[in-house]
């Protein structure tokens, strides 16, 4: 599916961005010196950030089989955006980049960006 | 079948057997999966246009007398997190066993009736029309800026627990919210409104003359003189008389509170007077197209319509299956989470004081000299007191209406001010908005909250003269 929406996006856009995230967070609580609740939090999702036309749009969506969707919406949004003043740095290619807490511990966080 | 509900009714019957064989005193499983388009416009900038998709779930299991919460978005593996919540609970080897109020199966679907589909507007009509009560909010030139916002949500969400309850619910919510900054010299004065509800795109077409009304009061209130500080008869309109039956009273019921707290345990005992024969506080869920409509609470219980006073005399206060348990009370149908990823905790939804017997012009005449004051822009309450400040607000001399004042802070006891009510009018109103209730960090849960208009003696009023 990614790589329908990136040839899509490729025909479509200036530039594109694709970001993933997944995570899991455990929360645990004591009060008065008693465990008071432990919940866990699991999360993913995407966001995608287009530019036509020299303007930006953004969607996002935390389904993995609506990531076609999120795509349209996000062309759909940057005709209402500002024209762009900036510029992005040069180009990173299928770098898979690791936060230091995901050598140390056994916690998953993920971050991948195509550009 | 909606596009949405196919994408969790097959989630919805593998949820059923988890529930079937999991072994526990008690669990839920909620499921949603909703769409939403946010418009932000600030003079003449466009902030935001945003739109996206979001699917999830959750499951709370009471096992052994611990609660355990686990929320997901990965709906495929939800056996995976079920089996993870009840390891959780296992964990939990508490000393005081939690026990919660058992209700009956309830099996119902629910839908927002509406108009028009949010979903069949396209984004650009969205936007032409929050364009154009921008436009209006600037159309003086002392606007310095302006802010307008609109809102919508579509989502469709499950609830099933070991009780048998299957509820699937089609939700629409849409909204806007206005507001202009006038300016003069170092003078500024901002005016806001927001309107919202379970509803279609027709709750926020034809708005223009409440976007005329802010513009109109942010400029008139450049010119309004601050009021002198003072004790007085104080004339209520019915939207302030909801937030403060919201914010000053409500909260004060909500029994997780009380239970918690020895004073409140001790003030708000069921039979006190505090108030009037004839003051009747309610709590409703259970009415449709209102901010605070739900047809069941996060917790598969349906909304009861609780008189929290009667008659002047406390009778009733918010629960969920929890603290009813706890305090040995029925269940009202007020545990609420602002999405599935959280816990639900016992929250208002509409809140209201009931209609009395006097009309406007009773009370103005009753009043005599005092001060009529109109909205709130905030506040805020430290368990009995409170402090709220009006929109706006006037004098009322000889029982008409004079000058405009600004600025109006009203302080006070709430159980005193209650007791100060001297007549309940006949004109109640009801008022939701985009934004909406914050407790335990939960934050906008949709609530409405109205009333009629309400004279109160010795009401302190602090002001820069």
């Amino acid at each position: 599916l990614i790589e329908q929406v990136v040839n899509k996006l490729s025909a479509n856009t200036g530039w594109f961005d694709i970001i993933e995230i997944s995570g899991v967070s455990t929360p645990i609580q004591f009060r008065n010196n008693r465990l008071h609740s432990v919940t866990e939090y699991q999360n993913s999702g995407f966001g995608v950030r287009v530019s036509i036309n020299g303007k930006t749009g953004f969607s996002y969506t935390n389904d993995a089989s609506g990531l076609m969707e999120a795509a349209d919406r996000a062309e759909a949004t940057s005709k209402f955006g500002d024209i762009e003043d900036f510029e992005l740095p040069t180009r990173i290619s299928n770098r898979m980049i690791r936060g230091y807490m995901a050598l140390t511990s056994p916690l998953r966080s993920t971050r991948r960006k195509m550009r | 079948m909606s596009a949405m509900l196919k994408e969790i009714s097959h989630i919805v019957e593998r949820a059923k057997s988890l529930l079937a064989g999991c072994g526990c005193e008690y669990a839920e499983i909620r499921l949603s999966s909703g769409s939403g388009t946010f418009i932000s416009l600030s003079g003449n900038q466009i902030d935001t246009v945003s739109s996206g998709q979001t699917v999830g779930g959750s499951v709370r299991m009471l096992c052994n007398g611990a609660f355990s919460f686990i929320f997901f978005n990965d709906m495929a593996q939800i056996e995976h997190f079920f089996k993870r919540g009840i390891q959780v609970s296992r964990l939990m080897k508490t000393k005081t066993k939690t026990k919660i109020r058992s209700y009956k199966p309830v099996i119902k679907k629910f839908r927002t009736e509406k108009a028009k589909d949010v979903g069949s507007i396209s984004l650009e009509e969205k936007f032409k029309l929050i364009s154009s009560y921008n436009k209006i909010l600037k159309s003086s030139h002392c606007i310095q800026t302006t802010r307008a916002v609109y809102r919508d949500l579509q989502s469709t969400s499950a609830f099933l627990n070991t009780e048998g309850s299957e509820i699937l619910y089609d939700k629409t919510y849409c909204g806007i919210s206005l507001s202009s900054i006038a300016r003069d010299g170092a003078v500024i004065q901002p005016f806001h409104d927001s309107f919202s509800g379970y509803g279609g795109y027709e709750l926020v077409e034809n708005r223009e003359p409440d976007a005329e009304r802010v513009a109109k009061t942010a400029v008139d209130l450049l010119t309004a003189e601050s009021i002198a500080g003072g004790t007085y008869h104080v004339v209520v309109d019915q939207k302030l008389a909801g937030v403060f039956i919201h914010e000053a009273f409500g909260h004060l019921s909500e029994a997780d509170f009380i239970h918690e707290n020895e004073r409140l345990k001790i003030i708000m005992v069921n039979g006190k007077r505090l108030g009037p024969e004839g003051l009747n506080v309610i709590d409703d869920g259970n009415i449709p197209g209102l901010a605070g409509f739900i047809p069941c609470d996060d917790e598969g219980v349906l909304p009861e319509k609780t008189k929290i006073i009667n008659n002047g005399l406390l009778h009733a206060r918010l629960h969920s299956r929890e603290t009813a348990e706890k305090m040995g009370e029925a269940v009202t149908g007020n545990a609420r989470a602002v999405g599935v990823m959280n816990q639900p905790i016992v929250r208002m939804t509409n809140t209201y004081i009931e209609n009395g017997s006097h009309d406007m012009q009773e009370i103005f005449e009753a009043a005599g000299n005092g001060i009529y004051a109109v909205g709130a822009i905030g506040g805020e309450t430290n368990l009995e007191m409170f402090t709220f400040t009006s929109g706006y607000g006037y004098e009322i001399r000889g029982g008409k209406i004079g000058k405009m004042y600004k600025n109006i802070v009203l302080s006070g006891n709430v159980f005193t001010t209650l007791s100060n009510i001297i007549m309940i009018g006949n004109d109640l109103q009801m008022f939701g908005g985009l934004g909406g209730c914050g407790k335990g960090g939960q934050s906008p849960l949709p609530v409405s909250f109205g009333g009629p208009h309400i004279l109160m003696k010795n009401i302190l009023i602090g002001g820069a003269n």
